[in-house]
């Protein structure tokens, strides 16, 4: 036994915690007790070290059902019960109290979580784009990088790619394990008409695809056969939306549908040529958050007539459906396979089917494969089938949200930890009756988690409300569907809790650490503790708003200078017809031309395969003639009439303009092909002034040879692209290939002048709807993505500044509450409401100034990086950066007015009797 | 909250069956008389029995007694010897002194009925 003055053995401590943690509470006592007892025996008898050891065998029995956790529930629940009742009986009552405190948290915390619920709201919408197919992860889009040969960073990402890789590809291959391609011939700007009865539309939306697409696709039939949907070639699937619109709730199965393709014969006249196809089955629709966009299948079989030849590539076609780019390929690949691996094999499957088909035309490709569900946020492709997403957009958002809500977290805990006096008291009385630390910690984060879920639900109305304005905003369809995304959106209730945690931890600890003793004295205000950190969140959130404003300032000037930037060219009053109006005008041009000008408003008529801001087609290798073929590169290439550089208004630097040709001369084949380069293709070909340039012949494609040029003359380099854009080589070329018909009207009557073109055009052209725009107007439009961010970075600035300000008045309350008695010994001293005002305000304008000097270098780097991206930008220039300052200090001042004034106004003698 | 008091282990199991183990407890707490608590009824049961009893084992048996209302509890002082804890001591109740008289009787009964010459030991108590 056990010799009462020894000293007693502790049992080992962790297998103590594993079993209080297990053990119910009406049996702990007594194990307790009787293994420490027995412990004691153990150590007596055989040592600490052999009884620990044995302890842990004689403790580990206890981890049975029998004795696990059937602590007493309901007793515990009721005495939890109550306690909560009571704490959010105090929280509410802290609200009502103190009216001015809760409206600053709950709103500023409403606000900025209503921005994150916009946001995720956005991600979500974003990031799940065709993951409705269970095949997703293994279809992937062979999708083209065409490169330049010679000039590997002259790569053009495309979504298509040549037809007849797809068979080829799961001939060779073992790893494909399907493959089904999509072609269409229909496009916004050449619709085909669709009759069903007396019901006809335009539609754009028409693919001929493979029958392996309803296969790989998770595109459910609703209505018809699927398995012999696409197979037959005088057959169309339609999907449910069409199906309504054409039979209105009839059975659409069986029925005839007849297309209108607008072919046109050689002559470029429409030949009315129509095909009728059966309807064989309803496909629901493609759903919203796909990059897949179309209406109607039609099965691929059809292209085998259309493209006269076997589109598989096992009877003869034109080899040029090696390389042309018309279609989409998608491949199922065997889950597994290794993407890279089966990307690299390509070079050699382009050696055996290709060729130097394409290496001798100057370009070459790469297989991009890329993931089904990754395709929407893969990046911008040229022949996408929708626009895309943009990952910075996810990034640039979520960030801006995380920042709103850490600055009104920021605000929660400055205002909570500074009128922490006012529940010391509390706190102190709590210690006392007996509360442990935990429970006071648990106490204030539940009510910050109160209040939090309190804005949460006023965020919740205002995410409803904004986000339809925000996607309007971002020219995107919003399309939540309620109960399908039910998890997701219960999920953002995490938020809400997880934001009254975060937002509370600092002043639940902070709290609850007050000395009982000291407190009920009285002693809590000396010096605090908190006071700097304080300071320093509002010097952050005024920092982040400053920067904001730099910015948001930067961005409104970049824009006004881009908007009056010179661009060299004459912009005003010339009215263009874009290429689907010119095009059919082209072969009439010489008489609408004098048809136009016999109005006296035009004072010219010309045409162009481009016009400035307003890109067709790019350009194509050039080479100085007898120079090495390896010096060619691509010059940009306007195709234009003699009175195109006239019309514009650009300048010649050298040589001589464009002459009139008459209209004999130019059919003959031998006509000499003249050129006026501008200064950068000088520089580009390496002649040292606009004068040495003249009469140098230069060669388009030097391995096709397609013609020689001569130079004739230099014009000043003119923006024809955006200011983003460096001004590239480029060369105009007296040659009838055009797209575009410019006028210029004399007058400042242009609603009279579009009237007379376009009685005009509709005399040449009947089957054409009339379309215009205006050169200086539509130049401009190229900046909307600029004015769009900056309208972006104007809201955040707002918001950014109304949280600060949020922030500030609550502090700004507190202090000036805090010398209130200052104040009135002063005022009885003889001091002035002015004196009072400024007093108190002096140190916010201190804060508020270190903040913006703080935030300009952060911006200016930030402002730097981002004029990069223009290659024609404002200078980065100082007064920005005193305007914001200077702006964000007023904003402030006037925020905190209130309260200083109100104090100044206070009668001393409220202040100073209770003393 | 475990301050308050430790609370019966309600009536979670009615049956009235004693277990071979049970009983055996049930005995040892009634011969111990008073001083029945965990460890000394371990000890003294591994001292009759001449077998190992594990600690845990005897936790359990008591508790299920006690729930079944053969055993009434009670705390007794905190000491220094039990790291502060007390003592839950174990009396039977009328209960368990009915149970185990049930059980000596139903024995008693079924020995009364074995023919003289049954068995080829002499039986001795």
């Amino acid at each position: 036994m056990v010799d009462d003055d020894l000293r007693y053995h502790d049992p080992p401590p962790r297998m103590m915690r594993i079993l209080r943690w297990f053990c119910a509470d009406i049996y702990l006592e007594e194990v307790e007790g009787d293994l420490y007892e027995l412990f004691q025996e153990e150590v007596e008898e055989h040592g600490l070290k052999k009884a620990r050891r044995r302890f842990f065998f004689t403790a580990i029995r206890y981890l049975k059902p029998f004795f696990f956790g059937k602590k007493d529930f309901t007793l515990q629940l009721e005495y939890h019960l109550t306690m909560l009742k009571h704490y959010l009986k105090i929280a509410f009552r802290q609200l009502r109290k103190q009216q001015a405190y809760s409206f600053i948290n709950i709103s500023g915390l409403a606000i900025a979580m209503a921005c994150c619920i916009v946001v995720l709201v956005f991600v979500h919408d974003e990031t799940s784009f065709d993951a409705y197919h269970p095949k997703a992860e293994d279809i992937y889009r062979l999708s083209i990088r065409s490169l330049e040969v010679g000039d590997q960073n002259d790569e053009s990402l495309i979504a298509a790619s040549p037809i007849l890789w797809g068979p080829a590809l799961k001939k060779d291959y073992p790893e494909v394990e399907n493959f089904t391609r999509f072609v269409p011939r229909t496009s916004p700007d050449n619709p085909w008409d669709v009759t069903v009865g007396d019901r006809s539309f335009s539609e754009a939306r028409i693919l001929y695809t493979d029958p392996a697409t309803l296969d790989m696709f998770n595109w459910p039939i609703i209505n018809g056969d699927v398995s012999t949907a696409l197979s037959d070639p005088n057959t169309i699937v339609i999907t449910e939306a069409m199906a309504e619109k054409y039979f209105r709730g009839e059975d659409p199965i069986g029925k005839v549908l007849t297309i209108d393709p607008k072919e046109r014969d050689r002559e470029g006249n429409l030949n009315g040529n129509t095909y009728e196809f059966t309807i064989s089955a309803v496909m629901a629709n493609v759903p919203e958050r796909s990059h897949f966009r179309f209406d109607f299948l039609l099965p691929s079989s059809i292209l085998n007539d259309v493209y006269g030849g076997d589109i598989n590539g096992e009877a003869d076609i034109n080899p040029w459906y090696w390389r042309g780019l018309i279609g989409y390929t998608y491949l199922e690949l065997k889950p597994g396979t290794d993407v890279d691996a089966f990307a690299a094999k390509f070079e050699a499957f382009q050696e055996r089917y290709v060729g130097d088909a394409t290496r001798s035309r100057g370009y070459y490709y790469e297989p991009d494969l890329q993931r089904l569900d990754q395709i929407y946020l893969d990046g911008e492709r040229l022949g996408q089938m929708r626009s895309v997403g943009d990952k910075t957009y996810i990034y640039v958002f979520s960030l801006v949200a995380l920042f709103i809500l850490f600055l009104a977290c920021i605000n929660f805990m400055n205002l909570a930890t500074a009128r922490s006096a006012m529940r010391a008291k509390e706190v102190g009385l709590r210690k006392v009756v007996g509360a442990f630390r935990k429970q006071l910690v648990s106490q204030f984060l539940g009510e910050s988690v109160v209040i939090s879920l309190l804005a949460f639900s006023v965020a919740a109305v205002l995410a409803w409300l904004v986000l339809p304005i925000f996607y309007e905003y971002l020219g995107k369809e919003l399309f939540i569907d309620y109960s399908r995304e039910a998890p997701f959106l219960a999920s953002l209730l995490i938020l809400g809790v997880l934001v009254g945690i975060l937002a509370g931890s600092y002043p639940a600890f902070f709290l609850s650490r007050f000395r009982p003793a000291l407190v009920l004295k009285g002693v809590y205000g000396k010096k605090q503790k908190g006071a700097l950190l304080r300071k320093g969140l509002v010097v952050f959130q005024f920092m982040i708003s400053a920067f904001f404003i730099i910015m948001t300032i930067t961005l409104f000037k970049q824009i006004r200078f881009m908007r009056n930037y010179d661009l060299g060219f004459d912009q005003e009053r010339v009215v263009v017809l874009p290429p689907n109006v010119a095009q059919s005008l082209s072969s009439q041009y010489e008489t609408v031309r004098g048809e136009l000008l016999a109005d006296p408003r035009f004072l010219d008529v010309t045409m162009s395969s481009e016009v400035p801001g307003q890109q067709g087609r790019g350009g194509d290798l050039y080479v100085e003639k007898g120079a090495d073929i390896e010096s060619s590169f691509s010059l940009d290439e306007t195709f234009v009439d003699y009175n195109f550089i006239d019309l514009f208004g650009l300048q010649m630097l050298a040589g001589e303009e464009f002459k009139q040709r008459n209209i004999e001369e130019e059919n003959a084949e031998e006509q000499e092909v003249v050129a006026i380069l501008n200064e950068a293709a000088v520089r580009q070909f390496g002649w040292a002034n606009p004068e040495e340039a003249i009469g140098k012949q230069i060669v388009r494609d030097p391995n096709a040879k397609d013609w020689v040029a001569r130079v004739i003359g230099v014009v000043k380099d003119f923006h024809s692209e955006s200011l983003r854009e460096e001004i590239g080589p480029k060369a105009l070329i007296q040659m009838p290939r055009y797209g575009f018909m410019s006028i210029k009207l004399k007058t400042g009557d242009l609603q009279g002048g579009i009237t007379s073109i376009q009685s005009t055009v509709e005399k040449f052209v009947k089957d054409v709807p009339f379309e215009y725009n205006f050169l200086d107007a539509t130049f401009k439009e190229q900046y909307e993505t600029e004015a769009q961010l900056s309208s972006v970075f104007t809201y955040i600035s707002i918001l950014a500044i109304f949280i600060a300000c949020l922030g500030l008045f609550g502090l700004a309350t507190f202090t000036t509450a805090r010398r209130i008695k200052e104040v009135g010994i002063r005022k009885t001293l003889g001091a002035s409401v002015q004196d009072i005002v400024i007093l108190l305000s002096k140190n916010f304008a201190f804060l508020i100034l270190v903040a913006g000097l703080v935030a300009a270098p952060f911006a200016y780097l930030a402002a730097e990086k981002g004029l990069q991206y223009f290659a024609y930008s404002i200078n980065n220039s100082m007064d920005t950066y005193i305007l914001a300052i200077l702006g964000a200090l007023i904003i402030a001042l006037i925020t905190i007015a209130f309260q200083t004034i109100r104090a100044a106004l206070s009668n001393p003698v409220e202040s100073l009797r209770t003393e | 909250m475990k301050k308050f008091k430790s609370v019966q282990y309600k009536n979670l199991m009615k049956g009235t069956h004693l277990g071979e183990f049970e009983e055996l407890i049930l005995l040892t707490v009634a011969a111990l008389h008073g001083e029945a608590y965990g460890l000394a009824i371990k000890k003294e049961l591994e001292e009759q029995s001449g077998r190992k009893v594990t600690i845990s084992a005897v936790h359990t048996a008591c508790n299920r007694l006690e729930g079944k209302g053969f055993l009434t509890a009670e705390f007794g002082e905190k000491s220094e010897k039990r790291g502060g804890k007390r003592k839950k001591m174990y009396t039977v109740s009328l209960k368990g002194q009915q149970a185990l008289m049930d059980t000596q009787h139903l024995r008693q009964r079924l020995w009364l009925r074995i023919p003289p010459g049954t068995f080829q030991i002499e039986w001795s108590w």
